[in-house]
This record gives structure tokens, sequence and C-alpha cells, in this order.
């Protein structure tokens, strides 16, 4: 069972890549120069008692992403998310760390109207906003990497990012939530529904696909989760649903999540 | 070991080379004719796509722009006393995050 975790881990952090941008997963894409791309994003998490920690329920985020294009291939994005927590007796609500991320395209190899290889990689810092339960109240350092490509009607992507954990939060309950450090591993695969040839004009995209998402963790916690997905995307808005459902998850001091739904639109000014 | 010095070096010669700005001659004299179709490659999505209109509707004198996904061609039409360059239309297909390949005279 560990050698196929393991292998699993090493074909997602590996494999080739290449896809339009997922719900989870990095994409070296970014708003052209001098605009902003706004995303809003709600995850719904479900979780079930561990054997270390008896509380189920559940947690919501509401996920608000600001980019902004310095260049045709650097950008800087803003997140910051309210958490809405109903676990065990208690409910409270209060704002999470806010993310601040610079993104660079360094390659990119355009190979036809629509085919792309791009590769990206990333950086920036979690900050502490003071919310009591769900601020880690310390600044925590990241970095990751990005690749996709798009061929026709198909794309991969593949994403990696390594969280050097400073605080814990005080109501742990997610990867990278408590002191140890966070690797994540997203790999994901979308397929153009439809248009199946695009016209002379610019027109919306249904996608499908799935993301194979990995979050591993310095006290040795593993979660790994398969996520559908179904994108619509017009020239300027789109929207995405996504359903994770957890295949392995070994977790300590924590309760099990057992499903989490995530509901999101963008939009480019 | 020696592989895998390899492949991080080829790796990052890529990245290098991949970043490095190309140095093509485009033209600055503004183009005289009421239309012109550019040619770009890696529009990708309908919403990366749309970067391009975003970025061309900045340029004095362009109107009327017509992204087609499937053959990499935006057609725009010129208007009023200043014409844009090539120049000037390459760089906004860079800004918008794409390969610019060509732009020809006319509605072609």
């Amino acid at each position: 069972m560990n050698r196929i975790l393991v292998l699993m881990a090493f074909l997602a952090t590996t494999s080739p890549a290449m896809a339009q941008q997922a719900t989870n997963t990095i994409a070296p894409t970014q708003p052209g120069k001098g605009q902003w791309v706004v995303r809003s994003v709600v995850n719904h998490y479900e979780f079930k008692s561990s054997d270390e920690d008896p509380r189920s329920g559940s947690q919501t985020w509401w996920t608000n992403h600001v980019s902004y294009g310095l260049t045709g291939d650097m950008s800087a994005m803003f997140h910051f998310s309210e958490i809405w927590d109903n676990l065990g007796d208690e409910n409270h609500s209060g704002l999470s760390d806010a993310i601040l991320t610079f993104k660079w395209r360094c390659f990119q190899l355009d190979t036809g109207p629509v085919d792309s290889l791009r590769i990206g990689i990333f950086g920036g810092l979690e900050l502490p906003t003071g919310s009591d339960a769900f601020s880690s109240n310390e600044t925590s350092p990241f970095i990751g990497a990005s690749i996709m490509s798009i061929q026709g009607r198909h794309g991969i992507g593949q994403s990696v990012s390594f969280l050097a954990t400073q605080g814990r939060r005080f109501d742990a309950v997610l990867a990278g939530d408590t002191t140890a450090n966070l690797l994540k591993f997203d790999t994901a695969y979308l397929f153009r529904l439809s248009p199946e040839v695009y016209g002379d004009t610019l027109e919306g995209a249904w996608y499908t696909g799935c993301e194979f998402n990995g979050r591993w963790e310095s006290n040795s916690d593993l979660l790994l989760m398969l996520s559908p997905t179904l994108l619509y995307e017009s020239p300027f808005w789109a929207a995405e649903l996504s359903v994770g459902i957890p295949v392995y998850e070994r977790v300590t001091d924590r309760p099990k999540l057992e499903v989490v739904v995530r509901v999101g639109v963008r939009f480019l000014f | 070991m020696r592989f895998s010095v390899l492949t991080i070096s080829m790796i990052l010669a890529m990245t290098i080379a991949g970043c490095g700005e190309k140095t093509t001659s485009l033209n600055d004299e503004p183009i005289q004719a009421s239309a012109a179709t550019i040619r770009a490659d890696g529009l990708m999505c309908p919403k990366c796509a749309n970067n391009v209109t975003l970025q061309l509707e900045k340029i004095q004198g362009v109107e009327d722009i017509r992204v087609n996904m499937n053959l990499g061609t935006i057609r725009v039409k010129l208007t009023g006393d200043h014409h844009p360059s090539e120049a000037e239309l390459a760089q906004a297909i860079k800004d918008g995050g794409f390969t610019f390949r060509s732009v020809k005279e006319g509605d072609q």
C-alpha cells in the first residue's frame, strides 16, 4: 500500500503537464498587463471524527483572489478568506491568514493558435490577520512552480509548492494549519467539451476534467484526493464546480476530511 | 546522478532561453490601411484570448476587434488620424501574454 502511495505521489509531482486553469492546480496563467482578475470561491468541507479528534461537522471558506498583471508575464495576487466553522459544539467565524503571491511565467512556447506550453514560478507570504481562531498569527513564506500544456481540446497541468509554516491556527483542521511544513502537489486534466472547434468570434467554452490533489506535511500527515471538475468559461467570466473526494488520509490531532465541494466564479477586467 | 544533473541543467537552460527577449525587428511606421489582421499563437481559452481584446482596446485608432481562436487571427479596424504601427500591435499581443507572429494590412 505504501509503495502505491509513494508511486502516486511521485507521478503527481513528475508527470508531464498540460491544463486550462483548474480549481486547485495553480497554472502559469495570469491577467494581461494592467488587467485584473477577481476570483471568488466557496469551499465547503465536511469532516468526520478520527481516532485522535472526536469532532465532526463542517467548515466553509469564502476565498477572494485579486490578481493584477504587472507585465505580460508577471503578476501579483492577493487572497483573503472568511471562515465559518461548525465543528463540534461551537460555531464561530473569522478571517484566515491573507496570502500575497507573485507569479512569473518564465517559459512560454506557443505552438499553435490555442496550443501552448508554459512554465511559471511563484512565491509569497501568508500574512496574519489577527483573527484569533483562524489566523496563524505568524508570517509564513511559500515557493512553488507550475507547468501546463494545452494541445487542442486537451489540457494537463501540474503545480508543486512548499509552505514553511511558522505558526499554527488555534482550530487546526486542514493541511497547513499546524506548525508542520506543507508540500502541495496538484495535477489536473481538463477536456474541452464544447465547442469542438472555435468559431470566428470569441465564444464561451465548457470543460470537464479531474484533479489529483496531494497534501503532505512534515509531521507525516498525508491527504490524497481526487476532484472531478466542471468549468464554464466565457470571454469575461468563468464559473467552476469541483468535488474533492479523499482517496487516502492519514491525520494526527484533527478530524478526517470526508468531502469538499468548491463553487467559484472568475471575472476579467 | 549524472542523469539528474543533466536533466536539471536542461530545465535551467530552457527556462533561461524562454526568459530572454526576442529581438525581432518590427515596423514602427503607422499602418496605412483601414484594417489589419494579426496572427498570434497560444490563445488557449476564451478568457485568456480576451486579454488580447482588452490590450488592443487601449491603442488609439483600433476598433472592432474580432478574435478567431481557431485560426489565431485578430482582425481590427483602424480609424482616425493616428493608426498604430506593427510594433504597437505586437507589443499589445505580448502584454496580453501571447506570441505575436505577423500582421497583414487589410481584412484577410
